[in-house]
Order: structure tokens, then sequence, then C-alpha cells
């Protein structure tokens, strides 16, 4: 059960990139492309909380600035009490291999993110080499050990990622983020690219993993039945900020965010006898570029008012858990 | 315009299509052996995971298969005649004019130096042999039937000014240019948002009926076909497992594989946090290797109710209900 102990809590986080038209003679900035704009939330020891949002909305780059595979360009990010961009800013080697080793990242495409060069062993064994938190003659048992654990064989050690499907890429690319012995996992859209049938398999994977070494994860997606199955509470994220954080069932329940309630009545159901519901949104995602001044989702929003083109709204709890940033909740 | 039914009443009748890649490592098998029909106007789902040979048997009635590929067998009978037997020269006249294709990537499937305008007219000088002002004319018309603002001036840009959604609007434009009596739609929405999904399948449904065209949605989503279609073939490793109106493959599944594929997703409408032990129902292996698939039938290795006898014989349809079909002996008895 997740505990009431903050592990990770991130406190205005802000990535912006800047724009630059090239000249011949001279290139400038033109503008910045906020990509995550000010994004605070908590995550609980033992808990996991699922990052929703469409395609461009700053979920991975919350996550990567998180464990600075992006530089942020502003904001904290406390790890049991201990900033860690500050950290990776300005720590020792050491202490930065510290922070590493609880913080682990699992990727979204296991065909990208193993070497083809190495043998599952030696992409496993890496954060071993690195870390040298255990002796060597301890690697090979705990090699196995970490093979288990993700429901490979040992067989498998001396293998190439070539000669494997997706599915067991992916348990290779949670055994390697798990070889540190980690707390905080982040998932990156671990289940996207594979096929149906192997999805539950890795889903029900984390989720026993989870229990076993008390994990906690971040678990970012842009399927929302994934995320309602092991995420124990949701932030939906639109073009940069968070606009509403609940408990999982809350959220589904009871959105509060006209574009939550949007993007659930978007889902389909697979079932043809579920009433069709009318679509709540009109209009495509704006440009990061240059977003609606207030609240980023009013040019969509159905429940738009004036006060909305004008007054950016803060996220404000409505009660119990239940975070969201609107001015004319649901 | 409606289309021409075929003599018995069908549009499309494949029978016994077999489909086979000659590659160095040896002949995939993959599309093996399947039969289906249709009726003009209906919505057709073609569901299956990747490897399952849905995409290779639509592109198959276009004969648009990629090398080393190729229809080894079986007759393709739309509107009374047999696509396999036709001569490459006279599938141009089926291509886009009768049988139109919507592509899964509308990024790659649109020509980033043509404008728009230049590209779907070119479709219409072709097959409608009218001018270049009318079959503009008639670009600007369907761009907006497709919910395009402005088409006059969409019609001089070109595909990298458009968004992802509204690329796939200008390709379901495109295929609609010669009133097609069937389309082709290979996971139409798979590269889209959720919330541009369903506006583009709203469009879809919508469009289907005033054209009154047919339309084969190959997609991987149980939840896209649910929506759309009429009927479903479900697809495994290359052979039909199971053919069924929607309701009745989501009501009445009978074929191993449909259950575990409609029981295996987790469900957004379903709370699982109650019960932190809870699991999704999980479908043992993975997907066979086409070059030298399981013997008799090809999900036995992965099914919970195999017997000896289903690794021998090739199971065949069995009718357990009015138009639904499984292959599997021990589920129809």
């Amino acid at each position: 059960m997740p505990s009431t102990d903050e592990l990770l809590r991130i406190e205005n986080l802000v990535k912006s990139y800047p724009v630059i038209r090239r000249g011949i003679f001279r290139s400038r900035e033109v503008g910045q492309i906020r990509a995550v704009d000010d994004v605070s939330f908590a995550i609980r020891a033992g808990e996991t909380l699922g990052l929703v949002g469409e395609s461009g909305c700053g979920k991975t780059t919350t996550a990567r600035s998180l464990l600075y595979l992006t530089t942020p360009t502003a904001g904290r990010a406390l790890f049991q009490g201990v900033d860690v961009l500050e950290v990776f800013r300005r720590g020792t080697r050491k202490d930065v291999l510290a922070v590493r080793r609880q913080l682990q990242y699992v990727f979204q495409d296991p065909y990208l993110s193993l070497n083809p060069r190495w043998s599952i062993a030696q992409t496993i064994l890496e954060p071993l080499r690195v870390h040298r938190h255990l002796p060597e003659t301890a690697w090979e048992g705990r090699l196995i050990e970490l093979l288990e654990l993700v429901g490979l064989e040992r067989y498998h050690a001396w293998r190439y990622p070539h000669e494997f499907s997706g599915g067991q890429r992916q348990r290779v690319g949670i055994a390697r983020a798990l070889a540190g012995e980690p707390k905080f996992l982040i998932c990156d859209e671990p289940v996207s690219s594979l096929d149906v049938s192997v999805r539950a398999q890795i889903l029900n994977l984390l989720v026993d993993l989870r229990e076993k070494l008390q994990l906690t994860y971040l678990y970012i997606s842009h399927d929302l039945s994934s995320v309602r199955f092991i995420s124990n509470r949701v932030a939906v994220m639109y073009l940069g900020k968070i606009v509403e954080i609940a408990d999982v069932d809350e959220l589904f329940a009871h959105p509060l965010h006209h574009y939550t309630a949007a993007l659930l009545a978007a889902i389909l159901i697979p079932d043809p006898e579920t009433a069709v519901r009318q679509s709540l949104l009109r209009g495509e995602v704006p440009s990061v570029m240059a977003p609606p001044p207030g609240c980023r989702f009013h040019p969509r929003c159905i429940a738009a008012t004036p006060r909305c083109a004008e007054e950016s709204p803060a996220l404000a709890t409505a009660g119990d858990g239940h975070q969201v940033a609107c001015h004319h909740p649901c | 315009m409606a289309a021409t039914a075929g003599s018995n009443g069908s549009l499309l009748e494949v029978r016994d299509l077999h489909i086979h890649f000659f590659t160095g490592a040896g002949v995939v098998k993959a599309v093996d052996g399947i039969s289906y029909g249709m009726r003009a106007g209906e919505t057709l789902g073609l569901v299956g995971e990747s490897g399952s040979g849905k995409t290779m048997s639509s592109l198959a009635l276009l004969r648009l298969i990629p090398r080393p590929g190729k229809i080894i067998r079986g007759e393709m009978r739309f509107q009374g005649e047999d696509l396999a037997a036709k001569r490459p020269d006279e599938m141009i006249a089926v291509r886009g004019k009768k049988i139109a294709m919507i592509f899964q990537n509308p990024a790659y499937s649109l020509n980033p130096i043509y404008s728009i305008g230049a590209q779907l007219g070119e479709i219409l000088c072709w097959h409608e042999k009218v001018s270049r002002a009318a079959a503009l004319e008639r670009v600007a018309e369907l761009l907006r039937l497709v919910g395009i603002t402005d088409p006059q001036s969409r019609i001089k840009q070109f595909p990298h000014e458009l968004s992802g959604g509204m690329k796939q609007r200008v390709c379901i434009a495109r295929a609609l240019l010669c009133n097609p009596a069937l389309v082709l739609a290979d996971e139409p929405t798979t590269n889209l948002d959720v919330t541009i999904q369903a506006q583009i399948l709203d469009l879809l449904k919508e469009l289907k009926a005033r054209f009154h065209m047919a339309m084969i949605l190959v997609t991987h989503d149980m939840g896209v076909v649910a929506r759309m279609a009429d009927r479903i073939v479900v697809m495994y490793a290359g052979r039909i497992c199971e053919v069924a109106d929607a309701r009745t493959i989501f009501r009445d599944p009978r074929h191993p594989y449909t259950r575990a594929l409609l029981a295996t997703m987790p469900r957004v409408d379903q709370s699982y946090s109650g019960d932190r032990r809870s699991r999704l129902v999980v479908i043992p292996g993975r997907i066979p290797n086409l070059i030298d698939p399981p013997r008799g039938c090809r999900f036995h290795p992965r099914c919970p109710y195999a017997k000896e006898a289903c690794s021998e014989a090739v199971p065949q349809p069995v009718e357990v209900g009015a138009g639904h079909l499984v292959s599997c002996p021990e589920c129809a008895a």
C-alpha cells in the first residue's frame, strides 16, 4: 500500500527550448517553447503516479528533466528531501551516481534502447560496472537473479537483442533498470510499442515487481486504459501544464477539468453497445510556440468564458486529494 | 453513386487467398488460405496483431503486395471480376477509382514535394479525364466535406504545413475523390492522439453513409472496431479464427484467441484499484514465426484448451450461428 511519505516532490519544474531562426550572417532567438511550464507534483513512496496527455504535452520532457537526461531550465526535484537536480548540476560524480542508482528509467522503445552489439548479460551488468555496488564475484548471481525476476531464462544472458521479441526486450530493459536496486522507476510508455497480447504480460510484471521490490513508479502513457490498470493516482497534462491530479478511480468517475472529461469521452470502449459519447472537443492542440493566453485549453473548451482567456487558472485543491486548474470545473 | 453489387448480392468475395514472402531465411506464409465476403455498404473490421496478415490481405485487393511477397493462390472476386487474375495494367483502373486506400501514416502517404491540390487533382485528371480547373474545384469540395476549413487556400499548401489530423483528413478526401465502392483503411487512427482519433472515426462513419461505400477497417484496436464495424474478421498468424457480426464477436466470442484478445486488454471503464492483487488475463507465449508456423491450428501452442488433435489437423471454419464462423472444432462443438 502506498504510504503517506513523499518520495519525490517536483516543484515548479520548467523546461524551455529556444526557437532560433538561422540567417546566413546571424542567428537570433525568435521565441521560446515552454515544453514543461511550472509543473509541481508529489509522489508517495510505493505509489504509482500515471502521467497522461496527448503527444507534445510535455510528459516525456518532464520525466527526462527529472533524471537530467535533458537539462531543466528551472525548478526543484526533491527525492527523499534532497534536490536531485542540484546534485546533477553541482554534485561530484559519486553523488550523481548515488542518485542515479535510486532513480531509473524504462524506455518506450525496446528496439532502440538496447545496444544491438551487446549481449543481454553485458546490457544488464552495465549498471553494476558503473556503480560498483557489488563485488565482481557477486555479478553472476545478481545477473541470474535479475533474469529470473523479469521472467527470462538463464540461457538468454548470452543472446543478443535481435534474437528477442518486443516483449522480451522490454523485460531486458526492465532488468537493466532494476540492476542498481532503485527505489523509483520512470516507465515511459513501456507497453505502447508492444503487441496487444504481450502488453498484459509486461503490465502484470510491473505490478508484481512493484509489490516484490516496494518500487514507486512514474508511469507515462497516452493509453488511459493501461494507466487505469496500473496507477494509484493520475496527473493529466495539457500543453506543458498539469491540469488535474486525482486518485485513479476518482479521476475516471468524476473528472473536474473539461480537458480530462473530453479525453475520457474520446476513449473507445471495446463494446459495440456502449453509447457513443459526443465528442467534447473542438479543434486541435495549438502550437506550443504560441500557446493561447489565460487557460491554455480555453479555445477548445466547451465551458470557456472571457475570464478563461485572460487569467491562467492555478492548480487548486477541490476535495480529497483532487486538484484541478480550471475556473469553471465540471 | 451506389456500388454495383456482384451477381450474388455481394461486393467482394475472397476465396482461399495465400500470400507468401520468399525471403532469404525461408518462405514466410503471411496469409495462408483466408476466405471472407462482404456486402456493398458494409464496414468489415479486420482485426489482429502485428504479423497476423491483416495488412497484407488488404493490400492484396489492390495488388500492392511488396516484394518479395506474392499472391500464390486464391480468388478475389470484386463486383464480379477476379482481382487476382487481372493484368497489372488493368489494376490501374481499379486503384483509387473502384477501391481506394487510407494508409496508416498520413505523413508518409502524402508526397512532400507537391501541393495538396496538385497531388489530389492528378488522381481526378487521370481517372475521370477532367480538366485541371474542374479537378481542383472537386478537390476543394471534398476537402470541405472532410472538415477542412478554407479549402481554397489549403489546396496551395504542402503536407508539412498541415497537422497530423489535417493530413489524415486530406488522405480521406483523396480516397473519396472517385466515389470508390470500397475503401481500405489500414489503422487510420493509430498515429493520432485519442481526441483526434475520435474526430476522424466520426468523420469516416459519416462519409461512409453519405457516399454509400463499403469499408475494410484494418486495426489491432478492439475499441475502434467496436465503434465502427458491422462485421468483424479476427485473424491470427495468417489465418482467420472467427468471423461474425460485431455484436456477436463482443458478446459471444467462441474462438479462444478472440476471447483472450478481449480479456487481455485493460479496460478504462473498470476499476482495478479495489484489489491490488488484480492482474490482467495473459496470453502466454508469443506470436509464432511464420517461416515455420505451428502445425495444425496456429494458436494451439498458446491455447489453454488445446488438445492433441489441434496440433494435427488445420481447423476448418464451422458455422455456429447465422454468419458466425469459428475455426476451432473444439469450441464450435
